[in-house]
C-alpha cells in the first residue's frame, strides 16, 4: 500500500481562502517577475525600493498615484457590478471614452455657471457611457448574444469615433504634437495642491455601489439573480430587467470616469485618453473578487505598479513589460481563485502490483 | 475462515476517509443462491462497501473472501476477474450506440475486427443464455428505463458474474417494470448465483429478498431473515429509534370547507424545445384535499407544476387559482396568493447555493416587513427570520451565514418545505419532496405537507413512490406523455391499477 494525493473539490469556498491564494498568487507573480528581471541583467529590489520611495514619498508620486488611481477605482468597481450578475463587461474601455466625450463636448461648447456646466458634464458623461453599453445589454438579455464579444467591439468603434473628433471637428489647432481637442474651461477644484476632489465624488460612487448592493431590496434581488437566475425566475424575480439595469450601471459608472479624466486630469479630449484604464479594470475586478472594499485595494496596488512602471522606464524596462506583467498576474489570480475551490487530500492508494 | 457455503464473506471490513468513518469493522457472508438486501439511510456506508467489493476503494482494515480465498483487489478489473459485477443506478450504458454494442463494450471477449451482424449475432446468444428479451439493434436513448436496465445486467452477466450488486435498481421502473426485474432477479438466484440488493424501500426489500442486512452510521445493526421481519421493524433498525409510519390522522373536511382552489381547463404547455409537455390537462383540487400525482418521471410533472406556479406560460387553457386565472401573473404574483412551491430540483430551481442560508430562507417574503421597509432591504431581520425558520424545521446548520450549498440535502429540503409551506395558506405545489431523503426527513416532510393539508390548503404532491402517494392522498391523478390518463379516489386505487395507467392504459374514471 502506498500513499498519495488526490484532489478534492470544496462544497464552498471561505471568503478568507479565496483571498488568500489570490493574495499568494500576486506575490508569487511579482516574485518570479522578480526574478526573470534580475536574470535578464536589473537589479529588481533596488527598482523596488525607488519606485515605491518616489510613489509613497513624494509629493510628484503621490500625485501620480492620485491619478491612476481616480479612473481604476471606477473602472474597476464597472467590471465588479457587471461580475455581479455574472456578466463580463469588457468595454469598460470604450465606456470611458465615451462618457469623456460627452463631458468634453459639453465642457468646449457651452457655457455657464460652473457648477451646473460640471453637473450637466457628468450627466451626460454617465449617460453616454451607459448609453455604449445599452446595446449589448439588450441583446444579452433578449437573445443571449455573449456580451464578452459585444462589449468590446463597442470599444473600437468609441475609439475610433474619440480619435476622429480629437484630430477633426474639435481639434485645437494650436496643438502639433498629440491630436487634442481644446481645452475645456471648466475643471474640477485641487484638493492640497496634490489630488482633485474626483477622488471624494469616486469613493461617494463606491459608497453608494455598495448600499444599493448590500442594503436595497434591488441589491438582494440583483444578487440573487446573479447566483441563480433560474431560481430567480422561480421566484418571480425579473431577471433580464435587473442584468440590463446592472449593465447600464456598469457602464454609467466607467463612463463617469471618463468625466472625471477630461475634467480633472487632462482637460482636453484626447487620442488614447484612457490608457487602458478600462481594461485595467477588469484585472482590478477579479483581483477584488465582489468585494466594494477589495476594489480600493486592488486599484491601489494596481496604481503603484504601473506608476513604478514608469520609473522602471528610466531603467530601460518597456512600460509593456508592465502591462505584461499585469496581464501574469490576472493569469495567476485567476488560476489561483479556481484552486482555492479545491484541496489536496492525502489517501491511501492500493500499490501498483497486484498481490492475489 | 471464511463460511465455505458463502460466496463473498466480508470480514471486519473498515474504510476510513480523512475525518470519516464510513465502514466500520463490517462483516456480512453472502450465501451462494441468495438475494441478499442491504438496507440503510443516505449516507449509512452501503455505496462504500460496495466500492470495496468492487475494488473501487480499498479498505483500511479487514479481509474479503471469495469462495473461500482471500482477495485483494487493486483495480476494477480484478473484482471483475473474480466474478463480482455491479448494476449502477445510474447506468452506465453509451447512449448513442446499440444494445448489442454496448454489450461488447470494453470486453476483452470482443473480437478486434467484428462485423455489426456477428455484433448482433453474439449479443442474441447472451441474450439466450440469460432468458433476458433484448433487441441488439436498438440505439439505448430509445428504450425504456426497464429495457436499458436488462442491457445493463446483461453486459454484467456476461462477463462471468456470480454475484450481481443491484443499486437501488428500481429507483426509474414504473411497477410492471419492477415485477419484471424481480422476476429476473429470482431466475438468477435459482441459477445459483447471488444477488446484492441495495434499497431503501422497505416493502421490496422484503418482496424480493431472502435475507437483509441493515448498515446504520457505517456499522452493521443487523442482518436477519427477511421473513421475520416487517416494514416496522426494519425502518426502526435503519434509523435506530421507533418510526411513526401509520396513515397520518386527517381532518375531515364539511363540504362547505371543502371549496374549489385550483382548476385547470384543457391545459396544453410546450418544452423550450417547441415538443408538447402537457396536453388538455383538466383538474381540480379543493381545500382540504392532496391530489397525488403518479407517473414515471419525464411525463409532464415538472411541466404540470411550473404551470401552476406560473413559471411557465400555457399555450391553450385556462389555469384558475380561487377563481382568478393566473394567465397574465408573474411567479411572485401567484405566491402572493398564497401558492407554496417546492420545485423538483432544489439547487438549479430552489435555491442560490452559494449564497447563505439566511438569503435563501426569506426568497418568499424579502418584499414584506419585517424584512424590508420599502426600498430598504434589512440584513439583521433577514438573518433573525431565517434562524427562527431554521430552528422551526430543525434544519442542521453551524448557522444561517454558511452558503446554502454546505447544508446536506435533507436540511436543504426541509428548509425549502419550511419556506414554501409558510406562504402556501392556499395552495401547495409539491414536487418528488421526499426524493432521496432518508428515513427521518422524508418523516418530517411528511408531517409537514399533512399539516398544510389540514389547515385547509389544497395540495398537489408529485411523487414517484406509489406507496407513499397512497398513503398521504386524497386522490391519484396519473400522468402519461403529458396527458391525465384518469383520477382516482385512493380508496379505489391500488398498485396494479395506477401502474397500468402509468403505462397509459385509460381507466374508468370514476366521479
Amino acid at each position: 500500500m502506498v500513499t498519495g494525493w488526490r484532489i478534492e473539490k470544496l462544497k464552498s469556498v471561505p471568503k478568507m481562502r479565496g483571498l488568500m491564494f489570490r493574495l499568494a498568487a500576486v506575490i508569487f507573480g511579482l516574485f518570479v517577475a522578480g526574478a526573470t528581471l534580475k536574470i535578464v541583467g536589473f537589479s529588481p529590489a533596488a527598482m523596488v525600493v525607488q519606485a515605491l520611495s518616489y510613489t509613497l514619498g513624494t509629493s510628484f508620486g503621490l500625485q501620480d498615484l492620485g491619478t491612476l488611481v481616480t479612473p481604476l477605482l471606477l473602472t474597476g468597481l464597472a467590471a465588479m457590478v457587471a461580475m455581479r450578475v455574472n456578466l463580463w463587461n469588457i468595454g469598460g474601455e470604450g465606456q470611458f471614452y465615451m462618457g469623456a466625450w460627452a463631458a468634453a463636448g459639453v465642457g468646449i461648447y457651452y457655457e455657464g455657471p460652473a457648477l451646473v456646466i460640471m453637473a450637466v458634464m457628468f450627466v451626460a458623461g454617465s449617460a453616454m457611457g451607459a448609453l455604449w453599453i445599452a446595446l449589448p445589454a439588450y441583446a444579452k438579455a433578449k437573445a443571449n448574444v455573449d456580451e464578452i464579444i459585444t462589449t468590446l467591439l463597442m470599444n473600437f468603434i468609441a475609439i475610433l469615433w474619440v480619435g476622429y473628433f480629437a484630430s477633426g471637428p474639435w481639434r485645437d489647432p494650436k496643438e502639433t504634437i498629440t491630436a487634442s481637442s481644446l481645452k475645456i474651461q471648466y475643471a474640477l477644484p485641487e484638493w492640497f495642491g496634490i489630488w482633485n476632489i474626483g477622488i471624494f465624488f469616486v469613493l461617494a460612487v463606491i459608497c453608494f455601489s455598495w448600499v444599493l448592493f448590500n442594503k436595497t431590496v434591488w441589491g438582494y434581488e440583483t444578487t440573487y439573480v446573479g447566483a441563480n437566475a433560474n431560481s430567480a425566475k422561480y421566484a418571480g424575480i425579473p431577471s433580464s430587467r435587473r442584468i440590463m439595469t446592472t449593465m447600464l450601471l456598469s457602464g454609467a459608472i466607467a463612463g463617469f470616469a471618463g468625466v472625471l479624466e477630461v475634467s480633472g486630469t487632462v482637460s482636453r479630449l484626447q487620442v488614447g485618453i484612457s490608457s487602458q484604464f478600462g481594461y485595467l479594470g477588469i484585472v482590478i475586478a477579479a483581483l477584488a473578487a465582489g468585494s466594494h472594499f477589495g476594489i480600493i485595494i486592488a486599484a491601489v496596488l494596481m496604481a503603484i505598479l504601473l506608476n513604478a512602471g514608469i520609473i522602471f522606464e528610466t531603467h530601460g524596462l518597456s512600460l509593456h513589460a508592465v502591462i505584461a506583467l499585469t496581464g501574469w498576474l490576472l493569469l495567476l489570480v485567476g488560476i489561483a481563485q479556481v484552486a482555492a475551490g479545491f484541496r489536496l487530500v492525502r489517501v491511501e492508494t492500493a500499490s501498483q502490483t497486484r498481490t492475489t | 475462515m471464511s463460511n465455505a457455503e458463502s460466496t463473498v464473506s466480508m470480514r471486519g471490513v473498515t474504510k476510513t476517509f480523512p475525518g470519516v468513518i464510513a465502514n466500520a469493522d463490517v462483516s456480512i457472508d453472502f450465501h451462494k443462491g441468495e438475494i441478499h438486501a442491504l438496507l440503510g439511510e443516505n449516507g449509512a456506508g452501503k455505496s462504500t462497501l460496495m466500492n470495496v467489493l468492487t475494488g473501487i476503494y480499498r479498505q483500511n482494515g479487514g479481509e474479503v473472501f471469495v469462495d473461500g480465498k482471500k482477495v485483494e483487489f487493486n483495480k476494477a478489473a480484478d473484482a471483475i476477474d473474480a466474478g463480482i459485477g455491479m448494476v449502477h443506478q445510474h447506468f452506465k450504458l453509451v447512449k448513442a450506440f446499440t444494445v448489442a454494442q454496448n454489450l461488447h463494450m470494453g470486453w476483452s471477449k470482443t473480437p478486434a475486427w467484428i462485423s455489426h451482424a456477428q455484433l448482433n449475432q453474439s449479443a442474441n446468444e447472451i441474450a439466450e443464455e440469460f432468458g433476458l428479451s433484448i433487441n441488439p439493434e436498438a440505439y439505448i436513448d430509445e428504450l425504456s428505463a426497464g429495457a436499458q436496465q436488462r442491457v445493463e445486467i446483461l453486459r454484467v452477466l456476461a462477463r462471468g458474474t456470480q454475484v450481481l450488486i443491484v443499486d437501488e435498481p428500481t429507483a426509474v421502473l414504473t411497477p410492471p417494470e419492477v415485477e419484471s426485474l424481480f422476476k429476473v432477479l429470482r431466475a438468477l438466484k435459482a441459477s445459483g448465483r447471488t444477488i446484492i440488493f441495495i434499497s431503501h424501500k422497505l416493502d421490496e426489500v422484503l418482496d424480493i429478498s431472502d435475507r437483509v442486512t441493515v448498515l446504520r452510521g457505517g456499522k452493521v445493526v443487523a442482518t436477519h431473515a427477511s421473513k421475520d421481519m416487517t416494514t416496522q421493524s426494519l425502518a426502526n433498525l435503519m434509523v435506530g429509534r421507533d418510526v411513526l409510519f401509520e396513515r397520518m390522522d386527517r381532518h375531515h373536511a364539511s363540504d362547505a370547507e371543502r371549496h374549489e382552489v385550483l382548476r385547470l381547463e384543457d391545459v396544453s404547455a410546450v418544452h423550450e424545445s417547441g415538443a408538447a409537455a402537457l396536453t388538455n390537462v383538466n383538474l381540480s383540487i379543493s381545500a382540504f384535499e392532496i391530489l397525488g400525482v403518479a407517473g414515471v418521471a419525464g411525463n409532464g410533472q415538472r411541466s404540470l407544476s411550473e404551470v401552476i406556479a406560473g413559471v411557465r406560460p400555457v399555450t391553450a387553457g385556462k389555469v384558475k387559482i380561487n377563481a382568478h386565472d393566473i394567465a397574465k401573473l408573474g411567479a411572485d404574483d401567484v405566491a402572493e396568493l398564497g401558492v407554496g412551491h417546492i420545485p423538483e430540483d432544489r439547487l438549479k430551481s430552489g435555491f442560490a447555493g452559494d449564497l447563505p442560508v439566511s438569503a435563501n430562507a426569506v426568497l418568499r417574503v424579502y418584499r414584506e416587513e419585517p424584512v424590508s421597509s420599502g426600498i430598504w432591504y434589512h440584513e439583521g431581520a433577514a438573518v433573525a427570520l431565517a434562524e427562527q425558520m431554521v430552528a422551526e424545521a430543525e434544519v442542521s446548520t453551524p448557522d444561517v451565514h454558511v452558503p446554502l450549498r454546505n447544508l446536506s440535502g435533507g436540511n436543504q429540503q426541509r428548509l425549502i418545505a419550511k419556506r414554501e409551506c409558510q406562504i402556501a395558506d392556499q395552495l401547495l405545489i409539491a414536487v418528488y419532496p421526499m426524493r432521496g431523503l432518508d428515513v427521518g426527513a422524508v418523516e418530517r416532510l411528511r408531517a409537514m405537507i399533512m399539516e398544510r393539508r389540514n389547515a385547509g390548503a389544497a395540495v398537489i404532491l408529485v411523487s414517484e413512490e406509489l406507496d407513499e402517494l397512497l398513503e398521504l392522498s386524497d386522490r391519484i391523478a396519473v400522468l402519461n406523455h403529458g396527458r391525465i390518463v384518469g383520477t382516482l379516489d385512493v380508496e379505489d386505487a391500488t398498485l396494479e391499477r395506477i401502474g397500468l395507467m402509468m403505462g397509459g392504459e385509460k381507466v374508468e374514471v370514476k366521479n
